[in-house]
């Protein structure tokens, strides 16, 4: 049964409003587009990682697993973008700034991912991003879904197995077979999800505003938030002043 | 919201969004946003691994959330919502994070785009392909060319690239997700949405 | 329709399947018509206030509906947050929380269990949660809509207990939709009858509707306690038994004057007709098989060994966790046994691929929608026929052929989901035998079907069995293995633990009692009136008692 990715601890990383760490994911992002070179990227990875491990603390075995494919996704970007490069400068380097680029993004990625709970981070969107309930409860609803739709799907699976298929080997027909999975799939979740749905509002969801109804857990903004944005606007004033000198 | 005379049941166009409507788009989202990775996003993510050209097409699947969101509930925002919801609901089970978000919006607003340009009265095949395109398109311009430098390839490369995206949308998010809408309304479990309003139940 | 309930009182409402018994549900609680379309003529009103005045989250402080499906009504992760749901909902201050989903919890008995996820709790545990929610929003009036429908025996229990004790408080007015009225109707005041057009058709106290409709409620599909159905039987046969009885307890008071006069019936030994059966190579032999899942946490088989003969009808029980889902898929190749361990018609299942397996014995998924594979009803019965290699004509032949046996020709262009139930079931049950399997294993055949349905696969079945099929049945219905098998195979903890006829089963009070088994309550009366051979069907106790009905005639107790 996969669960989340997401990995369990208290720290300064933890604590953190999800919209902060997601504005910061933002901030990386914008700075490693516009450089380059390879070298920006490869120190907003340190930072990430190193802050995913030191601020985070997460094991470093957890960071290597998230981050196992967008290694060797990025393996592909850097010898294809070598391989296909249509500028004046030298290939191998333009190879090397994507690669690098695409693992800074997902190490800041992951760093978000590793240290927020999932729930928190519906709830930050309702009460920082004011996002309505209407949609952020759904969103919690999906998450509960997740599990029950994984055991219907293995379900589906191994009956229609049983039943000797609906492909026919090769990639075309994986693919049949997958449609074939999937609308029992879907029309179990959209039942699923209609009768949540009527679930709800025989609770009274929805019957009151998003500023009426009171809130259990709530998510806020406080002084580590400030600080860390801080720390994160300066981090990236002083890559793209280096860049600059360079 | 409370009724006592006549049948809601209208034929015309209903804005008002319902809880179940919200839901429901969230409930398509799981299966959408990550059986396909559970199942088979391990194939194809090493495929991209090795060779990404290989994966523009594939990247359509992405988009299939929106589509069919979109498809099923036919209101304003609801493609949009659609792939909002698929994204943050892989958020935490895969390790690419953060940036499927804005993948999400993107991708959102161009199959978006397609519906508000035919008023949401428009579902035919060709709008469903277009739907797809565009949102594929808008996705390059929003990510690939910023995030993915795509200006440094060669210009041929450039375009075959762009062109699979665009194939890749149409099919496997314009086509694929008109063929599982079609299949859902004849099971019958979309009779209280907007696509199956009007039927004979 | 118009009809009141006291406070504090208990209403049942019975009916066929399809006849408006949870629209009505929904009429109670506001969700009609605040929250769904369509006519509403008349007035609800709920503590003297009118459904349509108001919101719903006021409804929701009065009137709280328990609905069947314990994996579709939660929202939320955690127990303490989907409790918490309902009173955000109401805008009830965050101070008071904390007090009133402890309140909530340990009502139901979870308070220990608040900060887990919801999705490690049992079917039963999940519906305790659901009770636990809407109470917390202090509702008068509960609505339980067939709360138990999709709980294995342990989660009915839970619930059933639920409902008693909120019965004997009696602090808040019930509205019951339930089928399994065996436990149900000592909490009943009154009884409330649709029928198939959702017109009230019957209003009264249980005992009084059970005596004058309780053959009506039978035939159009709806179950009644068993022992009221013997009532009626005897009745019939000229045996009136006063008071009708409703529980068992009532039924052993009743019976108790008349079983002096009992005669054994000479029927043959059930034990010889299975030895009869059994020369030879058996369908299907399992030999000392064990497995464990990967991850878990302990055995999940352990060395069991257990044959099948063709011909016979056979039932695997036993609690949850026991083995038999796991027992089952081995025995039709879902999970791989190891080599020499599963023989099927004499050739290790091994050595077989799956379409050779396939065409020797088919398997019928608990929820039938979960192996549909055609857009249509008759596609997915020719699809088997196909897959083997017949022609596409010849196939759609085969199936109409077969849709005709299980009465569902008429719905052969209908898309699997949109059927009934009922359909759904014997749709899968036709869709498995279309390639005449010689065997054939259920997995919970009679899981939520009303008592129509389930006579209707149940003779099918036996049918088959009689012909000469191999057929299996996993199953918590006690009745069916009293009513219909030939042979019990008990399973606890991965063992087998019992194998045999069901009346020995039944008579074994240790075997029942760690395997987690109740057995029928025709058994069960047959038990405390001190007969030595249990009742197992209806048809035997009339046998029995007829010489007293013809000696009596009317018996004033």
């Amino acid at each position: 049964m996969r669960a989340f990715v997401w990995y369990a601890e208290d720290s300064f990383l933890h604590r953190l409003n999800p919209l902060t760490k997601l504005a910061a994911c933002l901030l990386a992002a914008i700075v490693v587009s516009t450089a380059g070179e390879p070298v920006t990227p490869a120190i907003v990875i340190l930072l990430a990682l190193a802050s995913t491990r030191g601020l985070g603390k997460v094991p470093v075995s957890m960071l290597c697993r998230t981050l196992a494919f967008g290694l060797l996704a990025s393996l592909g970007v850097f010898w294809t973008y070598t391989v296909f490069y249509g500028g004046s400068g030298e290939p191998w380097l333009y190879g090397a700034t994507m690669a690098a680029r695409l693992l800074a993004i997902l190490s800041s990625s992951a760093m978000f991912v590793l240290t927020t709970d999932p729930s928190q981070f519906v709830r930050s969107l309702i009460h920082q991003a004011r996002v309505s309930p209407r949609i952020a409860y759904s969103l919690f609803a999906a998450y509960r879904f997740v599990p029950l739709l994984q055991v219907e799907f293995e379900t589906i699976r191994a009956a229609h197995q049983m039943r000797g298929g609906v492909g026919g080997g090769g990639p075309f027909g994986q693919i049949r077979e997958i449609v074939g999975y999937a609308i029992p799939l879907l029309a179990s979740a959209v039942r699923k999800g209609e009768r949540v749905a009527l679930a709800m509002e025989s609770r009274g969801f929805g019957a009151l505003s998003a500023q009426q109804r009171t809130y259990f857990r709530v998510t806020t903004i406080n002084q580590a938030d400030l600080w860390f944005g801080v720390g994160c606007l300066l981090a990236a004033a002083t890559l793209i002043a280096l860049r600059r000198i360079q | 919201m409370a009724t006592t005379q006549g049948s809601l049941r209208t034929t015309g166009l209903d804005w008002q969004w319902r809880t179940r409507d919200f839901i429901v788009s969230a409930a398509l989202a799981v299966p959408l946003g990550l059986v396909w990775s559970f199942a088979y996003g391990f194939v194809w993510l090493t495929a991209r691994g090795i060779q990404p050209l290989l994966g523009d097409v594939f990247d359509g699947f992405y988009i299939v959330g929106g589509v069919l969101v979109g498809y099923v509930i036919r209101r304003p925002g609801a493609a949009l919502l659609g792939e909002l919801l698929a994204a943050a609901i892989e958020i935490p089970f895969t390790g690419f994070g953060a940036v499927v978000l804005w993948l999400g919006l993107v991708q959102g607003l161009g199959v978006e785009i397609v519906f508000l340009a035919t008023r949401y009265r428009r579902f035919d095949l060709p709008i469903m392909l277009l739907a797809g395109a565009i949102g594929a398109l808008v996705a390059v311009v929003g990510y690939s060319y910023p995030a993915e430098g795509w200006l440094g390839l060669a210009a041929g490369v450039q375009i075959v690239r762009l062109v699979l995206k665009l194939v890749g949308g149409a099919i496997l998010a314009g086509l694929v997700g008109k063929l599982i809408g079609d299949a859902l309304v004849q099971t019958g479990v979309l009779n209280n949405f907007p696509i199956g309003r009007g039927r004979e139940i | 329709m118009s009809f009141s309930v006291p406070c504090g009182g208990s209403l049942l409402v019975l009916g066929p399947s399809g006849c408006g018994k949870s629209t009505l549900g929904l009429c109670l609680n506001g969700a009609i018509p605040h929250c769904i379309e369509g006519d509403l003529a008349g007035r609800v009103r709920i503590d003297g206030r009118d459904t349509r005045a108001g919101s719903m989250a006021e409804m929701a402080q009065r009137v709280g509906v328990v609905f069947q499906d314990p994996e579709a009504q939660f929202c939320m992760l955690t127990l303490e947050e989907e409790v918490a749901f309902g009173l955000e909902n109401l805008a009830v201050p965050r101070a008071e929380m904390d007090r009133r989903i402890d309140e909530a919890l340990a009502w139901v008995g979870l308070k220990d269990r608040r900060r887990d996820q919801i999705e490690r709790l049992s079917g039963g545990q999940k519906q305790r949660l659901a009770v636990a929610c809407v109470l917390a929003q202090r509702p008068r009036v509960l609505v339980f809509d067939e709360p138990t429908a999709q709980l294995d025996p342990e989660g009915v229990a839970e619930v059933v207990t639920l409902l008693e004790q909120l019965r004997t408080q009696a602090r808040h007015t019930l509205v019951i939709v339930e089928h399994r009225l065996d436990d149900v109707m000592p909490l009943v005041d009154e009884v409330l009858v649709l029928d198939q057009t959702g017109e009230m058709v019957a209003l009264g106290p249980p005992r009084q509707i059970l005596h004058d409709r309780g053959e009506w409620l039978s035939s159009a599909g709806v179950w009644v306690p068993q022992v009221s159905e013997l009532a009626t039987s005897l009745a019939a046969a000229g045996l009136r038994l006063d008071p009708f009885p409703l529980t068992v307890a009532e039924a052993v008071i009743a019976l108790r004057p008349h079983i002096e006069q009992l005669e054994v019936p000479p029927a043959q030994c059930p034990a010889d007709a299975l030895a009869a059966r059994r020369d030879g190579e058996p369908f299907l032999r399992v030999s000392d098989l064990s497995f464990r899942y990967p991850n878990a946490a302990r055995q999940t088989l352990t060395e069991v060994s257990v044959t099948h003969a063709s011909g016979e009808f056979a039932a695997i029980v036993g609690g949850n966790g026991a083995g038999k889902s796991t027992l089952a898929r081995h025995m039709v190749r879902i999970l791989r046994p190891p080599p020499g361990r599963v023989h099927l018609q004499g050739a290790d299942l091994t050595d077989l691929n799956a379409a050779q397996a396939a065409r020797q014995i088919g398997y019928v998924f608990q929820y039938p929608e979960h192996q549909f594979v055609g857009r249509s009803v008759v596609d997915d019965v020719a699809f088997g026929l196909i897959r083997s290699g017949a022609t596409e004509s010849a196939a759609h032949q085969t199936a109409l052929v077969m849709l005709e046996e299980f009465g569902l020709a008429r719905l052969a262009r209908a898309h699997p989901f949109s059927l009934s139930h009922g359909e759904q079931r014997r749709l899968s049950v036709a869709a498995m035998l279309a390639l005449g399997q010689p065997g054939l294993i259920l997995d919970e055949p009679t899981f939520g079907q009303d008592r129509r349905n389930v006579q209707l696969v149940l003779a099918k079945l036996a049918a088959l069995a009689r012909g000469g099929r191999a057929i299996v049945a996993i199953t918590h219905d006690m009745r069916l293995v009293a009513e219909h098998a030939d042979r019990a195979v008990a399973m606890s903890d991965g063992r087998i633990i019992f194998d045999g006829p069901p009346l020995d089963l039944f008579s074994d009070a240790a075997v029942l009692q760690q395997a987690r088994l109740r057995p029928p309550p025709l058994a069960e009366v047959g038990q405390r009136l001190g007969l030595t051979r249990r009742w197992l069907r209806i048809g035997e106790v009339l046998e029995a008692l007829r010489p007293a009905a013809h000696r009596v005639g009317r018996v004033a107790s």
